[in-house]
């Protein structure tokens, strides 16, 4: 199965919830987590599963004016 | 003069909201940062790399500023990309604050204003304090307000054109209609002067990044805002002359010595 994290396809070997995604990815603190263009809340990363064909936005602080 | 005032719950000396992209360097953004004065910096969200890590970087260096954190939805074009954006923001930076842009034209810059007002709806629903970047439409601010915004940020001018105040008119018709609205020019103004500007015309602060991030010197442009705004405020409060078609003496006539004792003209 194949999913896209900030645009990027990405293989993966089977559903994972989006807390053992950003683990097995390496992501860190201070991110916030979209799922299919809706905003996931941290306090569900644990319940949610990422399925084949899901897209996945992971974003976090940058410069803006 | 009190120069305390309170903006989307939050009370604040400064008028002057800063911009946190386009220094030259982090430490010139911090320098210029501490040198405005101000009290709230915008920010925005990027993709997030796991290896780069790039944001913790940014972020780190905002927190210890020690000011408000203004996020944005810079870059949104749809209202769904503006809301999930924003809640994005909300947890990320721990604030209810959203300045809302959902942009209609690449060109201009220029917000779309009917995604603009179903955003703004849907963001003050759910418990946001919405600061819409928008145009200084009266119809459209009116829309905003009852949306339930008591908060706008009308352009002075398109984004980073550094062009002034283009449409007085538009924007002193504004602060008369919504006396109880915060109002904060937002969007390009170019030198300290603009910025002064719209404080003298009884708006209660400006939004701005270029001016500063761009200018030959940002640290002391930083400066230069930061005294412009408050002469700006100062001004409102005091009050201005009124303009008068014709010369009147600045200094008294009367006991002027040889008043009047040769003809001229």
């Amino acid at each position: 199965m194949n999913i896209t994290i900030n645009g990027e396809q990405h293989p993966l070997p089977q559903p994972q919830t989006i807390d053992q995604l950003l683990a097995g990815k390496g992501f860190g603190k201070n991110i916030a987590v979209a799922l299919n263009g809706a905003f996931v809340p941290r306090t569900t990363y644990a319940g949610q599963v990422v399925k084949d064909g899901d897209s996945i936005e992971i974003v976090s602080p940058m410069q803006g004016g | 003069m009190d120069k305390n005032w309170t903006i989307g719950g939050k009370t604040l000396q400064s008028r002057l909201f800063i911009g946190s992209a386009r220094y030259p360097s982090p430490d010139i953004l911090a320098q210029a940062v501490k040198a405005s004065q101000a009290e709230v910096i915008t920010v925005s969200l990027r993709r997030e790399s796991a290896t780069a890590k790039a944001g913790q970087h940014f972020w780190q260096l905002i927190r210890d500023l020690g000011i408000h954190v203004l996020p944005n939805t810079a870059g949104c074009r749809t209202i769904g990309e503006a809301v999930t954006t924003a809640e994005m923001a909300r947890e990320v930076f721990d604030t209810n604050w959203i300045k809302l842009e959902v942009i209609g034209d690449d060109y201009t810059l220029q917000p779309d204003i009917f995604k603009l007002v179903e955003a703004s709806a849907i963001l003050n629903d759910k418990g946001f304090t919405v600061f819409p970047y928008t145009t200084d439409d009266l119809v459209l601010a009116r829309e905003l307000v009852a949306t339930g915004c008591d908060i706008l940020m009308p352009w002075g001018a398109p984004i980073g054109s550094g062009q002034g105040l283009n449409n007085i008119s538009a924007l002193k018709t504004l602060r008369a209609r919504f006396p109880e609205i915060k109002l904060l020019v937002d969007a390009g103004l170019g030198a300290p002067s603009h910025a002064a500007q719209a404080l003298e015309l009884g708006f209660d602060g400006v939004l701005l990044n270029t001016a500063i991030a761009e200018a030959g010197n940002p640290v002391a442009m930083a400066q230069g805002f930061a005294r412009a705004v408050e002469a700006g405020f100062f001004a409102a409060n005091a009050g201005i002359m009124p303009t008068r078609d014709f010369a009147r003496p600045s200094t008294p006539e009367i006991g002027t010595p040889f008043w009047k004792t040769e003809k001229n003209s």
